[in-house]
């Protein structure tokens, strides 16, 4: 008996040693949270962290759930993978990572709790979120940087346009000069009337350049309505208009599609576009005096890039066919 | 008589060529516009015969996508996409939307009048490539097929990993190539060439 005994005890202690030895905190409880077996090292983390040692399992594990923790350390929630683990920072600056496992022994549930030094691994994170901030910060300015880039092509090729009139502004000045200095009247007609014409397409050109330089942002409405008019069908406008260049852009895909369908397929002479706005949003309603679609609209390559653009936009497309058919629109004010 | 539809959002250059056909005989200017998405409502009130179709047209609107739309339901129509962007995609595009006929609008070595004669003709009437640039130290004809098409998403904005969604391959071989793209130009980084592609118009995400 009480040599048995004696190989308990020399068995236990070996376990023990063992356990304390091992360089990470485990404890192993009952399923009350009674402790069975705890090394130094979690009661050494429990203690730094809660300002006492395991006397409870469960009441540790609810302590740091719930971050029940002294002021002096702190829990790194950026870390916690799911609810079976925590992460906390200890007042010297370390990371530790505590799991909970639950497994049966000898019939009854035995619950785990691990604790593993990652103050390397959480330096690692911490300096890879620096970065990718930095990257999105980058990312950001490639975008808007884009965005100019367009712009900046579009002035270009103006200027290159009015290049090539100054060019010819200057040529033609020439011309006229050794015409007017020909006193001898060696030119004839033909020539004096081709100068007289090359001198209207350029004053014509000089215009038109002075137009295009302070109509970069044209009203879509204008074209629309000319193109409309060209089909025998007239667009008739109600409320105003948003105010946002890409929901008027938005809003005029919309319209030119309807405009289509409702000539190409209804007969339509007469499309009417109702606009109206909410706090947050721009609401359109189109309708048409044409034939009305037999039974619900089916997208076809029209529709269904229009739906595409417009949800990417983040607005919505819906027809409805109670009191006539219409259709539909919600496009979102940008913030 | 060929009525003729012109899609250019300069308006010189509209003029321009309305100037040109007017003054060349057997062709009619039946519209002039400035939005490639409005080409196919003219399409369906007018009898049109042939299609003058810029690529970049007002409010970003594509006149690739415009005409693609306009073979489609009406392949009688012979169309000349024209532009003066060099960008390496727009010919196969224009080839895929089943377009007639390519005009490079600045480069000189074919007239207005002559390639709306020749398409209307029956000829397609196509340039070998798109003209030559040089981005940063190598010439736009030394990146590969695929070197392009990441540039054109890293110019689009993605980051590796939407990049090697779109593309199609792992991310460690958008990097290879990224880092190939950077070897040829000898930019230092991704912001200075998309800002030098963009800028030299070999790539044009919208359109």
């Amino acid at each position: 008996m009480f040599e048995k005994l004696k190989e308990r005890y020399r068995t236990s202690g070996i376990i023990r040693r063992a356990i304390d030895t091992y360089p990470g905190g485990i404890c192993f409880t009952a399923s009350d949270g009674r402790p069975i077996l705890a090394n130094k090292k979690i009661n050494e983390i429990c203690y730094a962290l809660t300002g006492h040692t395991v006397t409870n399992g469960e009441g540790m594990w609810e302590e740091l759930q719930q971050k029940k923790l002294r002021p002096e350390t702190a829990s790194c929630e950026d870390l916690q993978e799911d609810c079976r683990t925590v992460v906390c920072r200890l007042a010297d600056g370390t990371v530790w990572q505590f799991r909970r496992l639950t497994f049966p022994a000898n019939g009854r549930e035995i619950i785990q709790y691990e604790a593993s030094e990652i103050t390397e691994l959480y330096e690692y994170r911490a300096r890879l979120a620096q970065k990718n901030a930095q990257a999105a910060l980058l990312h950001e300015r490639q975008r808007e940087l884009m965005k100019n880039i367009v712009q900046n092509n579009l002035d270009k090729e103006l200027l290159a346009a009015k290049i090539r009139i100054h060019d010819d502004f200057g040529q033609l000045l020439l011309v006229t000069e050794n015409m007017l200095a020909d006193t001898d009247h060696t030119q004839d007609a033909q020539s004096e009337q081709e100068l007289l014409a090359s001198w209207r397409n350029v004053i014509d050109d000089m215009e038109n350049a002075a137009e295009a330089s302070s109509k970069s942002t044209a009203d879509p409405r204008d074209e629309l309505v000319k193109v409309a008019g060209m089909t025998g069908c007239k667009v008739i406008f109600s409320g105003t208009q948003p105010q946002e260049r890409r929901a008027l852009l938005l809003m005029y895909a919309a319209v030119r599609e309807a405009l289509t369908n409702a000539v190409r397929h209804g007969g339509a002479d007469s499309l009417t576009v109702e606009m109206s706005e909410t706090p947050d949003s721009y609401r359109i309603r189109i309708t048409n005096n044409g034939t009305a679609p037999a039974g619900p609209v089916r997208e076809g390559v029209g529709l269904g890039s229009l739906r595409r653009r417009l949800e990417q936009e983040g607005a919505a497309l819906a027809y409805t066919y109670a009191d006539g058919f219409a259709v539909l629109l919600q496009i979102p004010k940008e913030g | 008589m060929v009525n003729v539809l012109i899609v250019e959002d300069s308006r010189i250059s509209r003029e321009s060529f309305e100037r040109q056909l007017e003054a060349s005989s057997g062709y009619h200017v039946k519209a002039s516009i400035e939005n490639a998405a409005n080409a196919e409502i003219v399409c369906m009130s007018s009898r049109i015969d042939l299609i003058l179709m810029d690529v970049c047209t007002a409010d970003d609107e594509s006149g690739l996508t415009a005409a693609a739309r306009i073979k489609r339901n009406y392949p009688q129509i012979r169309i000349i996409i024209m532009t003066s962007m060099p960008e390496h995609s727009f010919i196969r595009k224009a080839k895929e939307s089943g377009c007639d006929s390519f005009w490079y609008k600045e480069q000189g070595d074919i007239t207005l009048a002559e390639i709306c004669d020749r398409t209307m003709r029956g000829e397609f009437v196509w340039p070998d490539s798109s003209p030559e640039i040089m981005i940063g130290m190598a010439k736009s004809s030394d990146f590969t097929e695929r070197e392009l098409d990441v540039i054109r998403a890293l110019a689009s904005g993605n980051r590796y990993e939407e990049m090697a969604e779109v593309l199609f391959m792992s991310t460690n071989t958008v990097k290879y190539h990224v880092k190939n793209i950077l070897r040829k130009t000898g930019f230092r980084s991704t912001i200075q060439l998309v800002a030098e592609v963009v800028e030299k118009r070999l790539i044009l995400p919208k359109y």
